[in-house]
């Protein structure tokens, strides 16, 4: 069977209605948390964790997969009617999209934002059809070494690109490797930071509370440390301005070159190692202002400015999914939890994912292009309901996140030690958002700390213990040298501007 | 707290971490790669880059970022108050959800919370804390199935 009749038979299970429920659930869920500050896909998704024992692995994999995208919708309503992106990947459509509000041009910030949102997804879901089995037949190829320096790329890229500091990042990325190597050494046998046996450690850390920790619990310790609440000024749209009118042919022909654009740069960028949205958004914001016919009205609502940023946004969300599904890395701290819940059905996704697991993986894309109309649809008709949602007294809005999330780790085996487990992690969110230090790589250091460990001892055994198998492999000497430019990068661009600035 | 004194904590985590590391038992199995190397290496990484840290710290040339000094994101006055509420609710749902069950000690932990927000300590919040925690409760644990045990029980 070729891919396409897979795609066709993937449709045909996503729309079975038992599994469109749990997209149409994912997706609102999706939107909900992205409209929320504090709370992501990443968090909901680990807070789902737990479900996976209980629903079959197409059903979960379709709701994460709309809590993905309806995340990266719903981030830019409140970007623009509220000016608080509910996403680091909406902050840029706040830039433009809010001013745009100001100016009485709400209606046509959101339409753009939703029908780039769409397109992007839709371009960036295409692309993931074609090229996945494109990487897949490269990446069958790949020995253990190849994956151990395409993981090191991966961790190295996310810390030293994303970041604001090379050195914060690299803090982060190996306080992850240490706690994913907590528990006992499936290897050996040998317990490893258990702190003389610690019984809870011996099993090692789970994902879901280090996540909810940082995210959840970090957030909310943050926003009570400083104790002020933003000022929540809402733009109304006046209910004379019908939905289908937002949109005016001169939006259109603004709009549909930014859509395009946006979703080349968020679709090949989010691919690569160093993944993410926040990289392409901001490449199509500047790529806009520097094309645009009317570049005096950046700064004060531009449509363009929210149309490219937008559509690079959702591109990436699907850019981001390629890694994952063909090599079985995360770029994202989103990626990094849909491993963890691949792992917890015994799924490993790879190169065999598309053989293996042919079924799973195309009705996952296959929910993709549902997902995206499906958000389409909804994005409209509930904004007002998404506004109102934002006007729950932040207290109480975080009394909700902290119960939840309580419950999401509570629910995972009942131990009292997950709890204060989860507060450590906290803690952890809470200094690190205060001192300027990614949380992201400590995510992607601790699910793929083990795994990369897995593969430097398949990589050697299979090398007869010769550490040069890495650099006399080419592909692997070549990826690990794009680590290394990679990490040094920003101190030579940083050395460079120096020295510039003294000349 | 400030930049000086995270820096301890993380050179504290730091020696923690040194010490687990020669906790390892070495292994009788031959190995290429033995339990201990990649934690050692791990240990190595964040050891260095925690030095650099605390380096930048101390030199006057570049000041490392704390939101503290920010003027438009600096926290007001009673940090300490607010943060101590804030972990005297969740220790007490810690210590309690076992022994009082999930809504009881979610409700207490949301009276800690809203408090942490400057919100008074009263019945009203604790009513509304109440029903967050049922209403929580009732999602996983009665339509998801996720076993949160009961909702109230009287065990000590």
């Amino acid at each position: 069977m070729n891919y396409f009749e897979q795609l066709i038979n993937g449709f045909g299970t996503a729309l079975s209605p038992s599994i469109l429920i749990y997209g149409f659930a994912g997706c609102l869920a999706g939107t909900l948390v992205g409209v929320l500050p504090g709370i992501g896909p990443a968090l909901t998704i680990a807070l789902l964790l737990p479900l996976t024992f209980k629903a079959p692995a197409v059903a979960m994999f379709v709701l994460f997969a709309g809590i993905y995208y309806g995340g990266m919708y719903g981030g830019s309503t409140t970007a623009i009617l509220l000016n608080t992106p509910g996403e680091s990947s909406s902050v840029v459509t706040s830039l433009e999209g809010n001013k745009m509000a100001r100016r009485g041009l709400a209606g046509q910030a959101l339409a753009t934002a939703a029908i780039g949102s769409f397109v992007a997804g839709t371009i960036g879901t295409i692309a993931l059809t074609f090229f996945a089995p494109i990487v897949v037949s490269v990446a069958l190829t790949f020995g253990p070494a190849e994956y151990f320096s395409l993981m090191v790329l991966a961790a190295v890229s996310v810390t030293a690109v994303l970041g604001n500091s090379v050195i914060r990042g690299m803090i982060s990325l190996s306080l992850g490797l240490i706690i994913g190597l907590v528990g006992i050494d499936l290897q050996s046998g040998q317990p490893r930071f258990t702190f003389g046996g610690v019984m809870e450690l011996l099993s090692g850390v789970e994902v879901v509370v280090a996540v909810v920790g940082l995210f959840a619990v970090g957030d909310a310790l943050f926003l009570a440390w400083q104790g002020r609440e933003k000022s929540k000024k809402t733009v109304i749209i006046s209910p004379k301005n019908k939905w289908y009118n937002w949109m005016r042919k001169e939006d259109w022909k603004r709009s549909w070159k930014p859509w395009l654009r946006g979703s080349f740069y968020g679709f090949f960028i989010g691919a690569l190692p160093t993944g993410g949205a926040e990289v392409p958004t901001l490449l199509s914001y500047y790529t806009e202002k520097k094309l645009s016919k009317k570049p005096e009205e950046f700064g004060k609502g531009a449509i363009e400015g929210v149309a490219g940023p937008e559509a690079a946004n959702n591109a990436a969300a699907a850019g981001v999914l390629m890694p994952l599904l063909t090599l079985g890395i995360p770029t994202s701290a989103t990626a990094a939890v849909l491993l963890s819940a691949f792992e917890s059905y015994g799924i490993r996704p790879g190169p065999t994912l598309l053989t293996q697991q042919s079924n799973l993986v195309w009705t996952l894309i296959a929910s993709l292009y549902i997902g995206n109309v499906i958000l389409l649809i909804l994005n409209y008709p509930l904004v007002g309901i998404w506004v109102k949602i934002l006007k729950i007294p932040s207290q109480w809005l975080y009394v909700g996140v902290i119960i939840i999330s309580s419950a999401g780790v509570y629910g995972n085996g009942r131990s009292s030690f997950d709890l204060a487990l989860l507060f450590f992690f906290g803690l952890i969110g809470y200094f690190f958002r205060r001192f300027d230090f990614p949380a992201a790589p400590l995510i992607i250091g601790l699910i793929l700390g083990p795994i990369a460990e897995q593969s430097l001892r398949q990589a050697l055994i299979i090398g007869m213990g010769e550490w040069t198998t890495f650099v006399t492999r080419p592909i692997s000497a070549t990826i690990l040298f794009i680590a290394f430019v990679l990490f040094l990068s920003p101190f030579l661009i940083n050395f460079y501007s120096k020295r510039k600035k003294t000349i | 707290m400030n930049v000086y004194r995270f820096s301890l904590i993380l050179v504290f985590l730091c020696g923690l971490a040194i010490w687990q590391i020669t906790q390892i038992p070495k292994s009788t199995l031959y190995d290429a790669v033995g339990a201990s190397l990649v934690p050692k290496f791990a240990v190595g990484v964040f050891t260095f880059f925690v030095i650099l840290y605390i380096y930048q710290s101390l030199s006057k040339s570049k000041k490392l970022p704390d939101i503290a000094d920010n003027k438009n994101e600096k926290p007001l006055k009673n940090t300490v108050n607010r943060l101590s509420f804030f972990l005297a609710g969740f220790l007490l749902f810690v210590l309690l959800v076992k022994p009082f069950g999930f809504v009881f000690s979610g409700s207490l932990c949301g009276v800690g919370i809203s408090r942490s927000f400057d919100t008074k300590i009263s019945f009203k919040s604790f009513i509304i804390s109440f029903l967050i925690a049922a209403s929580v409760w009732t999602l996983f644990s009665v339509i998801l199935s996720v076993n949160l045990g009961p909702a109230f029980s009287f065990k000590l």
